[in-house]
This record gives structure tokens, sequence and C-alpha cells, in this order.
């Protein structure tokens, strides 16, 4: 079973569950797609490819206080603020069972990232129109099994939406009932065969990361706006009073030369070659061998945010 | 016993020394901190070393101010140097890449006749040993508040040497290479919460060069986008062309494609 709405309708839909939810949905935000907090529907953009920065803020934002601590008491700041996300495409969904089995795993649960998880509901949109250099369906990212609380399909003028949870119930009660069976074709221009990603397995020593990465900057726009790149740092900011503080976490970057540095100052990964060649590795061979899956959705946004103008599927290909 | 610190200016505008005055109430915070035994622009008196931090603005700018920072040096225990001018020459070491008698006409005539006997805008670390460089022109006060805390707990901080790219993404911008076609943020140490990108404008490299900077790269890509040879060495040029990992600038911009 199910459900229908009218595209008219999708505004007013969303507004009545702004009392209880903070809502986010796409938003134009000088010339770029993004991901934003509404408080009126009249701005969400309904008909796009992808957001150019990932949602990845609102589960492991890139600069987070985990605690405060004085002398005598540490107290946790957990943010519980419910929230609906309206629009993720499914690459970004995948994206997110990528980081649950990072963060949510059974010996090791990550308490901040967990709480956002659970507070915040997914209202997918299957997806009709790639992002920029979108290259999902090479991976089979661009589909949904599961994942979503809700999936939206995009009929024209109206929506035929999916329930994918028992959280799900509460939203579909007022909703008119279907039979009608919604699927998404999705064509990348871009894509990426298993057959040439299985080639890194032999190219550890190719020129060809040494080559590619003379035109790299190591800005680590490909890591910062990646979905599934979840690398941080820990530090301590004290107050002036140097006996309280924060404790936050901040985005790291695997492509920056101090990520390797450690005590002593010995920096495991000088070389800007072995920085450019670990992110190929971790997104699309060791992440595999050790989860069964890729890490890597295909979202493209390494390549579209790359001021170098990297394409990771050329550089795959050319191996 | 509070550590005695002393902030002095050398060739500069004072725009980093009012950042700091900017800080306002968390100012009291921290005079509660330390012993503050010289700011010019802040405080009247003045006490001589030793000092346990000086903090310097300006660049070395005079040939007074040779002696000036080398006395400094000699009553620290810790010398600081404040903003581009400090580590960098900032906007005055554009003389190293000008004609010096040009700049002395356009700088001195009847009215106002040279009164100094001036040198090559440098950076103090030309003369002195320099412990921790603050950046920016102007530095940014939090990054001011936050080596200040590190000092007082005794430990000497570190850098992130992250690029101005990280921040940049941090704030979702909409990336200068793909606006304008150019930009100095992945060469350029970030801390300044990307400022410039932020606003619309491309960086213009004034916290200094990452050791890691990828030159070639940055001229290469900046000339594939229409960047002409002048814009380029203007931009790199502007606050900190005088470090050393810009030394061989001219010779790859003008080599084309590299
Ligand atoms: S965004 Fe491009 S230039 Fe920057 S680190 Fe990644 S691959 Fe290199
Ligand atoms: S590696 Fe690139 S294409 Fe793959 S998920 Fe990350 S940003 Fe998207
Ligand atoms: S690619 Fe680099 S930054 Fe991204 S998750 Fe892997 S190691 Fe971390
Ligand atoms: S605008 Fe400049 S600082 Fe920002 S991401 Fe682009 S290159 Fe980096
Ligand atoms: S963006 Fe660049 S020019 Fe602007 S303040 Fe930061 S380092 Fe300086």
């Amino acid at each position: 079973m199910n459900y229908r709405l009218s595209k008219q309708k999708i505004g007013d839909f969303l507004a009545s569950l702004m009392n209880e939810y903070e809502v986010i949905a796409p938003v134009n935000d000088n010339s770029l797609i993004k991901f934003k907090q509404i408080s009126n529907t009249d701005k969400i953009i309904l008909d796009f490819g992808n957001s150019r920065y990932s949602l990845k803020k609102y589960f492991l934002p890139n600069k987070q206080v985990l605690f405060k601590y004085t002398k005598e008491d540490i107290q946790e700041e957990l943010d519980n603020k419910k929230r609906i996300i309206f629009g993720i495409k499914p690459c970004d969904v995948h994206a997110l069972l990528i980081m649950d089995k990072l963060l949510l795993g059974e010996d090791l649960e990550d308490i901040y990232y967990k709480t956002k998880r659970n507070n915040t509901i997914i209202f997918a949109l299957a997806n009709n129109k790639p992002g920029e250099n979108e290259f999902s369906s090479s991976l089979g990212t661009d589909k949904l099994e599961r994942g979503y609380d809700l999936l939206f399909f995009d009929k024209g003028d109206y929506y035929i939406i999916k329930s994918g949870s028992e959280k799900a119930r509460g939203f579909t009660n007022n909703l008119e009932q279907t039979e009608e069976e919604p699927q998404a074709e999705l064509n990348c221009e871009k894509s990426l065969s298993e057959e040439q990603i299985s080639k890194l397995k032999t190219s550890f020593d190719s020129p060809v990361w040494k080559e590619e990465s003379e035109k790299c900057f190591s800005c680590a726009g490909c890591t910062t706006t990646c979905p599934t790149c979840g690398c941080f740092d820990v530090r301590d900011d004290p107050n002036l009073d140097l006996e309280s503080g924060s404790r936050i976490r901040i985005d790291a970057s695997c492509q920056l030369k101090n990520y390797t540095g450690v005590a002593g100052g010995h920096v495991f990964r000088e070389g800007r070659d072995s920085r450019f060649k670990h992110r190929y590795y971790h997104k699309l061979d060791y992440f595999k061998d050790q989860y069964g899956k890729h890490m890597c959705v295909g979202c493209g946004r390494c390549i579209t945010n790359c001021p170098a103008k990297i394409d990771m599927t050329e550089i795959i290909n050319k191996l | 016993m509070k550590p005695r610190v002393a902030i002095f200016d050398l060739t500069s505008c004072d725009g980093c020394q009012v950042e700091i005055l900017n800080l306002e109430d968390h100012l009291l915070d921290i005079l509660g901190k330390i012993d503050l035994v010289n700011f010019r622009i802040g405080k009247e008196v003045k006490e001589p070393g030793p000092y346990d931090i000086a903090i310097v603005e300006g660049s070395v700018s005079k040939e007074e101010e040779i002696e000036k920072i080398k006395k400094i040096r000699d009553d620290s225990k810790i010398l600081i140097a404040l903003g581009t001018c400090a580590t960098h020459g900032g906007l005055q070491s554009n003389i190293h890449f000008m004609d010096e008698n040009e700049v002395k006409k356009a700088a001195y005539n009847d009215k106002h006749p040279q009164q100094t006997r001036d040198i090559k805008a440098e950076p103090l670390s030309k003369y002195v040993k320099v412990d921790y460089s603050i950046r920016g022109c102007p530095i940014d006060k939090w990054d001011f508040v936050k080596v200040l805390k590190q000092l007082l707990i005794g430990k000497l901080p570190k850098e992130d040497n992250n690029p101005v790219c990280v921040e940049c993404r941090f704030n979702e911008n909409v990336c200068q290479f793909e606006e304008k076609g150019k930009c100095l943020g992945p060469m350029t140490h970030g801390g300044c919460n990307a400022v410039c990108p932020s606003n619309n404008q491309p960086c213009d490299g004034c916290r200094g060069p990452l050791e890691d900077l990828n030159l070639k790269a940055g001229i290469r890509i900046m000339k594939e986008n229409g960047v002409s040879d002048e814009e380029i060495l203007k931009m790199v040029r502007k606050y900190t062309g005088v470090d050393e990992l810009y030394n061989k600038i001219e010779e790859l911009v003008k080599n084309g494609n590299n």
C-alpha cells in the first residue's frame, strides 16, 4: 500500500510538521542548491539533481562540541532536536547507511551521531535527475530498498509515497492511499564499472597516482564535501579561566599533511601522491574488503567541488 | 605570578592591535590573567623588560627598527609576530617588487620630507627568531585569544596548517575558482574562517603560503581559467610575496604550462 499526495500540497504537508520538527529541505542559496532549515515552504526546490554540499552536517557536523568540562563536572552536549529532512536523494541515504557502519557498530557506538540519527526523520526523494557528476547508477546507489521513513516518487503533478518504517505511520495517516507502484530510472552520464574499480587491487604502484596528484592542491575540497568521509580530530578548547572548557571534534582529511602526523613530528603519508592515492583506496577498495560494499556512493560531489577539476571516475578509468 | 606581556608595534597600520581592543569584555578577562606592561594604543604606562611574552605588530621598515626588534628579542622569553606585516612584511613589502625610487617619490614630497632611514619592509623573522606567528591582515581576534590561552597554560601553540579551503567548505561557499577563476585559498594558511570567499572575494593569501602548497597546480589552473600572469603575480605579492615559498613564482608564471 502506497500513498498519494498532490505536488501542490507538499508545502502544506511539510508546514504541518513544523510545530514538532525542524524541517530541512533543499533551497537555492547563492545559486547553489543546499539543504537548510526552512520556515517558508515556498522556498523549497522540488526539481533538482543534488545539493552541492552533503547532508552530513546534520549527523556529523564539521565542528561540534562533545562536552563541556569544569574541574568538578562534565556535561555532554547531545543534540536531541527533532528533524525531518525532505528531499534526500538515494545516494545520500546510502551514504548514511555507510556512516552507520562506521559510527553505529556493535562494539563502537558514537553517541553524538546516534542521537542525531535517531532524532532525524528521512523523507527521501527517488532519483530521476542525476546530480552534477553523479555516477550512482554504476554503483547501485541510485535506488533505495531501505534507509528511509518516507520515499517520494515524483510523478509530475503528484507524488507516490512509499512508507519505509514504523515511525512513518504518523505521517501517512491523513494521506490518500493508492495501489500505484512507482518506479524511478536514473541515467547518469558518468560511469565507473566494477571491473575497472577492481583494477585498484593491482594498481597500487601505478604511475597514475604520482602523475595525477601533481594536479592536486591537497585542499580537502573532496573529503569535506563527501557524504561518507567521517574522519575527525578531537581537541580541547579551554576557557580563559583555564579550568573549564569544551571538548570539540572537527573535520579532518586524509588529503591534509597534518592528518597522518603523530607525536614526535613524524608524518606517515608525507607525499602528496600517497595522500591522493589513499582516498581512492579507502573509498573503493579497503572499505569494501572490510564492510562488503563501497564507501563511495557516486554522488559526484568530490568532482564538482574540486578546484583542480580532478575527476574520480577519470582517474579510476585510467588504471 | 602573572606573566609580563608587552605589545609593541613597528611599521603597521595598528589594525591588529585594534582587533585586540575589539575583544572588549573578553579583554578584561584576559587582563585578569596577564600583567600587560606595554600596549601603546590601549594603555599609557610603559615598563622596561624583561618580558615573558612580547607580541610585535608591524614590519621592520626602518633602520632604527632593526635595533628595536633585536632589543625586544633580547628582553623577551617568547616573541610572537602579530599580523601579516610582522609575519611577512605585509602590504608594504610590495616595495620588493617595485621601483624603489618611484615609491619614494610617491611617498615623500616637499610637504612630507623623508625623515627616516627606510629599508625594504621585512618580516621580523628576517632579523630575529620568532616563536609563533599569529597570521592575517588583520589578525582574527579569536586566534589571538586561542594563542594566549595556550601560552598561559605553558604551551607554545601548534599551527593547524590547514588551507583556507577547509573552513570555506564548512561555510558551504561558492568556490571562487568557479566564480572568478582564481583564489589563493588552497595554498594559504586558514584560520580566518575563510572570510574573503565567504564574502564572495577570492583569497589574496594574507595568512601566508602553506609549506605543502602546490604552486604549479595553482598557477596552471588559474592560467587555464584565463587569469593573466600579471594578475597572478599581483595576488601572490599583495601581502606575502616575500615568503621564500614564493621565490620561484615569477619563473613559474612566465614558464607557461610549466
Ligand atoms: S578537492 Fe581536488 S585538489 Fe582538493 S584535495 Fe581533493 S582532489 Fe585534490
Ligand atoms: S568519493 Fe566522491 S562521489 Fe564518492 S561519495 Fe564521496 S564525494 Fe561522492
Ligand atoms: S577518504 Fe580520507 S577523509 Fe575520507 S574517510 Fe577516507 S581517510 Fe577519511
Ligand atoms: S573559494 Fe578559495 S578557499 Fe574557498 S574552496 Fe574555493 S579555492 Fe578554496
Ligand atoms: S581568506 Fe585569504 S586573504 Fe582573506 S583573510 Fe583569509 S587568508 Fe587572508
